[in-house]
């Protein structure tokens, strides 16, 4: 260990927790990201999943867990993240000496590079922190030099009438991309169901489909996307897919998120540009 | 002075004039709270935009969200009325009704299966099909339990029973659903709702309404022979195995085809035909009428009152006629138990 400590060029090596597990959703994609694949006990089940977990090829091989508290005392990690939701797994895994950090929503990109920042020095890798955040920061710089004068107005609308209001990570995710997004208009703040009448009246450009419900996972609130009052009541609205992994968390998702948000962005500008100059 | 066969005659005139009047109030007021929930909600729009023939936000809200929404209040609170005063002449019991006997948590669960494994998207038919299917089952198992004349204790038991299972297997598909959304989806059954429903919702339930509302309305004779008792019934001519398959039938198809769109909305059975009783006597087949129409009237109101309560989220349908009419049910078995004694 002090020996390849001394070798290795981050300084942070030597205390770096040998074994880390990650408990919850989000915290996988930050572990995936920043730790070395040695460095991982075992993740939260659902990491290898492509619908919700950005990071899915890494995790292949990985150990899964279910985040229960038994699961971390008899793995003894150095070190467990946990997300928002597990503040009493939290509070009972620190009753036993375990060494957990929880990690909550970012509801921001600073937020988002914040925790980057954290994670990758608590995994003893700081170096790669600063390259993810200087990724995002790369990401936001390009697209702001792509944005226009025409930003569509769009909105994340998932099955059941779910939206996303001004203080969450879609909208930051969607503002840095170019999109305004219409359930911030509309005086949302947090994540909420918003009735389907307040998007007729809002007119978005844009609707975003988190692409969570294929035709092989068909659920009751499904149907709410393909509601009439959409098909009549905004003809003209495009389609676009911002798939879920990318903005449930933060992480390497969020450049991808970024860029993503900004090609919509971007191709809806160059059609309203060229319907405005009389081409098709 | 007037023969006993006269008096006999200007008293059905009177109480047919009465009815008229009750059923022509009713129905006024059907009409003025339609107005109403259609000029009600998020977006404030005038009820012309019914009319307009343009695509105007207006016009779609009027025309795709606010009309289905108040067409399914009219059909679901109708034919939940009608049920109740169909079931409680039936089982001469008052405190029958669709959601106390766990026929409309067994239609949610009929719903919440063939959406869990997405039969509705290959044949949309099936969503109420299963609900009348899951309805039919609870209705049939009450009376194999319970038999012909169940004392309200049985017939509430029995109730209690299929609930708590039927609703112990929505939970199951809650608790192994894949993610929270899905979750918050199959919920929407339980707590019953019109919010954001179309066109389609309320043409896929119709055709099984209508059938369940002929087949109900059909036996108010026999209804009233059956409060002289069932031997009197039968040596009047009524064939009561005969009436009891068009009853169980219809209040299925009603209640099924109405949950499978809307979800659970409890005690409108209950709570409809007890208000409305007094009004017309003790006749079941006048009360059937008036009970329909009168159902009507209350869910739109109810559907109304979500909108109106200022909640964060807004409150779900099936939630506030639980809130109404739970304490409702705790007052009338009170006043049951204290006849019975």
């Amino acid at each position: 260990m002090v020996a390849s400590a001394l070798c290795a060029p981050t300084v942070a090596t030597a205390d770096a927790p040998a074994r880390v597990m990650s408990i919850a959703t989000c915290a996988n994609q930050l572990v995936l990201a920043l730790a070395d694949h040695a460095q991982i006990v075992s993740l939260f089940r659902g990491a290898g999943d492509p619908r919700i977990s950005f990071l899915y090829e890494r995790a292949e091989g990985i150990p899964l867990n279910r985040g229960a508290a038994e699961e971390v005392i008899a793995a003894e990690p150095d070190l467990v993240f946990s997300g928002q939701f597990d503040r009493r797994t939290t509070k009972f895994l620190e009753r036993f000496g375990v060494r957990v950090v929880r990690l909550r929503f970012p509801k921001t990109i600073t937020q988002v590079k914040q925790q980057v920042h954290e994670v990758a020095q608590l995994l003893g890798h700081p170096e790669r922190g600063k390259q993810l955040a200087g990724e995002i920061d790369a990401r936001i710089d390009e697209a702001r030099s792509r944005i226009g004068s025409v930003r569509p107005v769009g909105v994340v609308y998932r099955g059941s009438g779910f939206s996303f209001g001004s203080d969450t990570l879609v909208h930051a995710l969607l503002a840095a991309g170019g999109i305004d997004n219409l359930a911030a208009k509309m005086g949302y703040k947090r994540a909420d169901y918003v009735p389907l009448e307040i998007l007729v009246a809002g007119q978005p450009d844009l609707l975003l489909d988190d692409t969570i419900r294929g035709p092989l996972r068909p659920r009751v609130g499904a149907e709410i996307v393909r509601h009439p009052a959409i098909d009549r009541g905004l003809p003209t609205a495009g389609r676009a897919e911002f798939p879920v992994a990318y903005w449930l968390c933060g992480g390497a998702s969020t450049p991808a998120a970024i860029t993503a948000a900004n090609d919509i962005a971007h191709t809806f500008q160059t059609r309203a540009i060229q319907s405005r100059a009389g081409r098709p | 002075m007037s023969t006993p066969e006269q008096r006999a005659a200007s008293r059905i005139t009177g109480t047919r004039l009465r009815d008229a009047a009750l059923l022509l109030v009713l129905s006024a007021v059907v009409i003025a709270l339609s107005g109403i929930s259609l000029i009600t909600g998020e977006v404030s729009i005038p009820v012309t935009a019914l009319f307009d023939t343009s695509n105007s936000p207006a016009a779609i809200i009027a025309q795709e969200i606010r009309l289905p929404r108040v067409l399914l209040a009219i059909a679901v609170g109708a034919t939940l009325g009608l049920s109740g005063a169909a079931l409680q002449g039936l089982l001469r019991n008052p405190l029958a009704e669709p959601g106390i006997i766990g026929a409309s948590s067994s239609a949610a669960l009929g719903a919440v299966l063939v959406l869990y494994f997405g039969l509705y998207d290959l044949f949309p038919f099936a969503l109420p099909a299963a609900a009348v299917a899951g309805a039919l089952l609870a209705i049939g198992f009450l009376f194999a339990l319970a038999g012909r004349d169940p004392g309200v204790l049985t017939l509430i038991l029995a109730g209690i029973a299929l609930s708590s299972l039927t609703s112990a297997l929505i939970s199951l598909a809650i608790n192994l659903s894949p993610d929270a959304l899905s979750a918050s989806e199959i919920v929407f059954w339980l707590l019953g709702s019109l919010k954001d429903r179309s066109m389609d919702h309320f043409y896929l339930a119709l055709p099984f309404m209508v059938l369940g509302t002929i087949l109900l309305l059909s036996s108010g004779r026999a209804l009233d022979a059956l409060t002289l008792g069932e031997d009197t019934a039968v040596s009047l001519g009524f064939d009561l195995r005969r009436l009891r398959v068009l009853l169980i039938t219809g209040t299925a198809l009603a209640v099924g085809a109405g949950v499978a769109v809307a979800g659970v909305i409890g005690f409108i059975g209950l709570v409809v035909p007890h208000l409305l009783r007094p009004l017309v006597g003790h006749e079941p087949r006048r009360l059937l009428l008036a009970s329909m129409v009168g159902g009507a009237a209350l869910v739109l109101a109810a559907d109304i009152g979500v909108r109106l309560i200022p909640t964060q989220v807004e409150m779900k349908l099936g939630v506030l006629t639980a809130l109404v009419g739970a304490p409702f049910f705790l007052f009338l078995i009170f006043r049951v138990r204290r006849t019975r004694r």
